[in-house]
């Protein structure tokens, strides 16, 4: 025996289709052997290791976001901005305001005005966003005619996850 | 390429759709295919959008497997699919438009490793070790997350050879095409990836 086998020679061997001469090496010698045991333990360990299943609703959201990034201009970013200012600033003025125009009701046990949001992944508005994301359709510029509803529901879950950190920086604005 | 659509077609509509037109549809997929590759450099963004219901799943698997986390690999199989989307006028059809679009993806992916850095060679040493033996078969999720963590470690070009040749089948020759590479230098990067991921499994910690 001249010389041990090469690595592409070992792999055609394991893949089944190298010539006779390789293969009666490699059932004659041990080195060659081994190591071509240990790329089939190899490829045998990659084989059993699947990709996890992503959500289910995971690929019509891929698809949406692929849609609305290829119907945009280059460039465009997605993360909303402007919007998200208007909404963390109503949301603040909602809550500075909002106990004085309510009509008074009979004394209830003390209860703060506002109350921070939960850390992000204990916060149980995160998934209803999500869940606006994955069932509102397209996403559409802020228009104010249209309401908040649509806007939403166009979120990414990037940009919602963007929305609650805006509101949660207004929020610890306002309780200081 | 693996099983698009399963599980899709109840919860998708455009998913169920494409089942059932293609259940019934006899013409060669390939030609489907090419109409609709034809379509999208017309800019036709529904055939498009076909195109990428047809390949979601391979393109989110790959990248899936060189990043390890379904974050990353969500935004790599955006930016493949957009970036494929803005080169189709310049697809030549050389290729086929999968080996076409998984090129795009994993020039993605290598980027995306470029610009994170290179991924430490070494498996982490704090992985629990809660049984001894050297079995060559996976059989749980822990040990899967495990071999993936190997692979996602593995040298760039390893992991790439193995990655494109195991999980999709594609050709040493198609996977050269793509790595600007040899076949020679393809089988040999995919042998010594196999000998690394089961060394790297057979260490202490690297295996349960």
């Amino acid at each position: 025996m001249t010389g041990h086998v090469s690595e592409p020679a070992l792999l055609d061997v394991l893949e089944g289709g190298r010539a006779g001469s390789d293969r009666e090496h490699v059932a004659a010698c041990s080195a060659c052997a081994a190591r071509l045991a240990e790329a089939a333990e190899g490829w045998s360990l990659a084989l059993g290791a699947e990709v996890p299943e992503p959500p289910p609703f995971y690929w019509a959201s891929l698809r949406r976001v692929v849609r609305r990034r290829i119907e945009a201009p280059r460039g465009t970013r997605w993360r909303v901005i402007l919007p998200l200012s208007l909404l963390a600033a109503a949301a603040a003025a909602a809550v500075s305001i909002g106990p004085s125009v309510r009509p008074s009701i009979a004394p209830s046990p003390p209860v703060p005005a506002w109350s921070a949001l939960p850390p992000e992944d204990a916060d149980e508005g995160l998934p209803v966003l999500e869940g606006l994301v994955l069932d509102g359709g397209d996403l559409t510029p802020w228009d104010d005619s249209r309401g908040i509803g649509p806007f939403l529901a166009g979120l990414s879950r990037e940009d919602s996850r963007a929305l609650v950190t805006a509101l949660r920086t207004s929020g610890e604005g306002s309780e200081r | 390429m693996a099983g698009y659509l399963s599980g899709d077609a109840a919860l998708d509509p455009l998913a169920a759709w494409s089942s059932v037109a293609r259940s019934e549809e006899p013409r060669d997929a390939r030609a489907l295919e090419r109409e609709l590759v034809e379509a999208c450099r017309r800019g036709d963004r529904e055939a498009f959008d076909q195109l990428v219901l047809r390949h979601q799943r391979d393109i989110y698997r790959l990248c899936y497997r060189y990043v390890n986390n379904h974050e990353d690999a969500d935004d790599l199989a955006q930016e493949a699919f957009v970036k494929a989307w803005r080169a189709i006028p310049r697809f030549r059809g050389d290729s086929s438009f999968s080996t076409w679009l998984y090129r795009i993806a994993v020039n993605a992916c290598l980027n995306f490793r470029a610009a994170r850095g290179p991924a430490s060679e070494e498996l982490p040493g704090t992985i629990a070790d809660p049984r001894a033996g050297a079995e060559a078969r996976v059989e749980d999720e822990e040990e899967a997350s495990r071999v993936r963590e190997a692979v996602s470690r593995l040298p760039e070009k390893q992991r790439a050879t193995l990655i494109l040749r195991v999980y999709h089948e594609l050709s040493h020759e198609e996977v050269a095409q793509m790595l600007g590479s040899t076949v020679g230098t393809v089988k040999a990067n995919l042998f010594h990836a196999l000998a690394n991921l089961r060394k790297r499994m057979a260490e202490p910690g690297g295996k349960s």
